[in-house]
């Protein structure tokens, strides 16, 4: 399985080289502390490619003894199913990456372009955007995340096809990126109607503009990014957050069903949930909640900093 | 304070300027402003009248703004007050009407309850029918009507001369004792002008205000409105204080006097025929034909009906070449049928014949038809400088930038715009500097037919005449522009147009050539209007033709 990390390590060095070049451009501290703390997870994918091999020992189920402390059998010892935290980690946070990564380019998709649709002139459009919106609003995501999974697992059994665990990641994202999708589609409808009310944009209208060309590059690129993007940010952690849930919750919950068979640090918790119980082995918890936390973080202080006004005073 | 006991506003500001461009705004500003003045603030567009008033009144951003100086009220220095000091100074003692009546009105209170509130802040221990009948006053001095449609309705459903008004009547009707007012006859016609102009000396004479400062550029406003001492922003960003006789005789410095001589030309010009073409209009096509437009809002519910028609039976035609004007009282319609012909709005009942091809529902937009709408300075992409504003508006209408660009410099030098400002961003041009761009960018290349909705209102004298040369250039070109101009200044209007429809409660009462509608109008309404824009100065008329007016007063 840890062959499959090719595509999600690249992309993670690209977000990471896109990103360093913005802080850098920025010159923001609150950006720049944003980053280094999103660093675990956006180089994970890359560790988990090269070490992939040294890996393999690290997190096949009861190799090692169950909670030995750390730097008995690694630097952070190992969890009740007697894998290698560290390496466990590294995995769990290399596979939230993938399936954060496809839910964003999923939900920044479908959210841009629905909430565009919704905010329309033609009322046909707008209406039938506004439905599809209010359809993933309503819908209880836990249940709808179970019943696809279920859905997906036992189209697996049926059909006798081996389920690999980037399709896997693959379907889970592109799950979890349907329901966020109105989370960011409401608020490009509601700030694209706020603009449209301009009179600039009537201006532009009198003058000819294509209102698709008015929609895109007025509205979009120069007016509402900086909110979009906001609004990107406290999607990322929502998702991480929500991945792990789910995670969590279908480990505990939905058996075998419920899995798919990949490990992410929403899983890790789960497993390690003897250990906050009856306080044994605090460690094997530790490691991946932390991870979860300095990831929502990051990404939050990341965006703050970025999106913040250039306040530049010439010498 | 001073030592005679009179309340006083020392102002002694050395420098104003922008933080991050180090771009100076004002400059060695030193003068007292007292108890019993009557002060209004003079000088070109962009000279830093509004900048002043704000600073004084700690209405500029801090982190925006870097003011040197002090500005002294009874031993507090104004400029180091916090928010919350300034709470205490607000209101009672200083009361304020901005440049834009938008910025005076919540948009989410009904009219009525804003007017209310006004005054129960100010006056909290007056009982109830104190408080209405002082309402009543001040709304019938300015004319606001007490009916539902008006005073019940929220800001952005009225007109903009009533919105103007309402913004009036919070700023002015409570107990105030100093009253700062920035262009307060902006969107007002000539008629509520004057009204204005007799609450303005009524509350002075009587003591319910204390001290007068205004803001305008029209010198004709600040005589009507009893003014006696003059503050002059020169180009310098330096403050000149004297008395308005001494003013009015000689400025005393080169610049003051410059400006004198072209306001004063300027009336002359209107007056004259400079401004008129030669175009022959007997023979020239029609361009746009209007019949029967009438106009029907849409009712509150949740089934999508309208209502009776708040505009009807209006109709005229448009050669090739031709200028017409639509005048009236503010409310009257004007600005809806301008939006109509200009395709911002498509819901109107009627026809609008454009070139020989019927324009309904938007289907066929002709770009060589340009719209300037009324609040102009707002109508840029705040994110795009203001070349790539212009750029993407020639690029809609397929014109070849490269050749609009050099038309557009040239337009800029005429009317006093530096080439700098095209790559500045809209928020760091000044109103008035906006205003003027949106002027250019509706007349840029080939346009046919310029429809303009207040072109001129927030701009001074020699920027108007300036822009109405323009026009009257495009109009002699190879292809002749045609106009339709809405506004409530006949000053204006009458130099300019062939014609002057004129519209009242949104109808169309009276239709006639420029020069037979002055001198000799058929309605009453028609007369007041005409009547109250040569009290203001704004048209002069033959002698033979004052006697007309003999014995029709305000009254």
């Amino acid at each position: 399985m840890l062959e499959s990390y090719l595509l999600s390590a690249v992309s993670a060095l690209a977000v990471l080289v896109l990103l360093a070049w913005q802080v850098r451009r920025r010159k923001n501290r609150t950006a720049l502390i944003g980053l280094i703390l999103l660093l675990p997870l956006l180089l994970s994918p890359t560790i988990t490619l090269v070490a992939g091999n040294g890996l393999k020992n690290g997190i096949t189920e009861y190799r090692f003894d169950r909670f030995s402390p750390p730097s008995v059998h690694g630097a952070l010892g190992t969890d009740a199913r007697g894998r290698d935290v560290l390496d466990s980690s590294l995995v769990g946070s290399a596979n939230t990456w993938a399936v954060t990564a496809v839910a964003l380019v999923v939900s920044v998709l479908l959210g841009l372009t629905f909430g565009l649709l919704a905010a329309s002139q033609r009322h046909f459009v707008s209406w039938l955007a506004g439905v599809v919106m209010q359809f993933f609003e309503v819908f209880p995501f836990v249940f709808f995340l179970a019943i696809t999974l279920a859905a997906y697992r036992q189209y697996g059994y049926i059909a006798d096809v081996k389920q690999s665990a980037s399709a896997a990641a693959f379907f889970i994202g592109l799950m979890m990126g349907l329901i966020s999708m109105p989370y960011l589609g409401r608020v490009v409808e509601r700030l694209s109607k706020q603009e449209l009310r301009n009179p600039y944009i009537q201006t532009l209208h009198g003058a000819g503009v294509p209102f698709w060309r008015i929609l895109w590059k007025n509205i979009l690129y120069h007016n509402i990014l900086p909110s979009i993007l906001l609004q990107i940010s406290l999607l990322v952690g929502v998702i991480i957050l929500m991945s792990s849930a789910i995670d969590y919750i279908l480990e505990i919950g939905f058996g075998d069903y419920g899995q798919t068979g990949i490990l992410s640090l929403g899983k890790l918790l789960a497993h390690g949930r003897q250990s906050v119980v009856f306080g044994e082995g605090l460690w094997a918890v530790l490691t991946p909640a932390i991870g979860i936390l300095i990831s929502v973080l990051g990404s939050s202080l990341l965006v703050e900093g970025l999106t913040r006004r250039r306040v530049t005073v010439k010498q | 304070m001073t030592n005679d006991g009179k309340e006083t506003i020392q102002v002694r500001i050395d420098r104003c300027r922008v933080r991050r461009s180090k771009h100076v705004v004002l400059r060695n500003v030193h003068f007292d402003f007292t108890e019993g003045d009557r002060l209004t603030v003079l000088g070109a567009s962009g000279a830093g009248k509004s900048t002043l008033m704000n600073a004084i009144l700690g209405y500029l951003d801090p982190f925006t703004w870097e003011i040197d100086g002090e500005v002294l009220w009874g031993g507090v220095d104004l400029l180091k007050l916090n928010p919350v000091e300034w709470e205490q100074f607000r209101g009672r003692d200083f009361r304020v009407l901005f440049q834009e009546p938008a910025r005076m009105v919540h948009p989410m209170f009904k009219v009525d309850r804003q007017i209310m509130d006004a005054f129960r802040i100010v006056m909290p221990d007056t009982p109830e029918e104190e408080l209405e009948r002082r309402i009543d006053d001040i709304r019938r001095d300015l004319r606001i009507s007490r009916s539902d449609e008006t005073m019940g309705s929220f800001p952005s459903e009225v007109s903009g001369g009533q919105l103007q008004r309402i913004a009036l009547a919070i700023s002015l009707g409570p107990m105030a004792r100093f009253y700062f007012a920035d262009e307060p006859a902006n969107a007002l016609d000539a008629e509520i002008t004057w009204e204005l102009v007799k609450v303005l000396r009524d509350k002075l004479d009587s003591g319910d205000l204390k001290a007068l400062w205004l803001i305008t550029h029209d010198i004709n406003v600040s005589i009507s409105a009893g003014c006696t001492k003059v503050l002059f922003l020169d180009d310098t960003f330096t403050g000149h204080t004297m008395p308005m006789e001494k003013f009015m005789k000689d400025p005393g410095f080169d610049y003051g006097r410059h400006w004198l001589n072209t306001q004063m030309r300027i009336y002359e010009s209107y007056r004259s025929q400079e401004l008129a073409t030669d175009i022959d209009l007997e023979d020239a096509s029609t361009l746009m034909q209007v019949q029967d437009f009438s106009y029907r809002y849409p009712i509150k519910g949740i089934i999508y009906r309208r209502g009776k028609p708040v505009i009807s039976d209006v109709s005229f035609a448009l050669k090739r070449g031709e200028f017409v004007g639509l005048a009236g009282n503010s409310g009257a319609g004007k600005t809806t049928i301008g939006r109509c012909l200009g395709h911002i709005q498509h819901d109107f009942d009627g026809d609008i014949v454009y070139d020989s091809a019927t324009v309904s529902r938007g289907k066929h937009v002709p770009t060589s038809v340009q719209y300037m709408m009324q609040d102009a300075s707002r109508s840029f992409d705040p994110n795009q400088k203001i070349w790539e504003n212009l750029r993407q508006c020639a690029d809609g209408r397929r014109l070849d930038w490269n050749l609009v660009e050099k038309e557009v410099r040239m337009m800029m030098e005429r009317l006093g715009l530096s080439d700098e400002l095209l790559h500045r961003f809209p928020h760091e041009l000044s109103g008035g500097q906006r205003q003027r761009v949106a002027f250019i960018r509706s007349i840029m290349g080939p346009t046919e037919l310029f429809i303009a909705d207040e072109p001129f209102v927030n701009l001074d004298p020699i920027i108007q005449l300036e822009m109405s040369r323009l026009l009257r250039e495009k109009r002699e070109g190879e292809k002749p522009m045609s106009g339709v101009l809405v506004s409530h200044n006949f000053g204006l209007l009458a130099p300019l147009c062939d014609r002057i429809v004129v519209l009242s409660g949104g109808r169309q009462i009276e239709s006639a050539e420029t020069q037979q509608l002055i001198s000799a109008p058929q309605q009453d309404e028609t007369k007041r209007l005409i009547r109250a824009a040569i009290k203001l100065g704004q048209i002069a008329l033959a002698e033979d033709a004052e006697a007309r007016f003999h014995g029709f007063d305000e009254e």
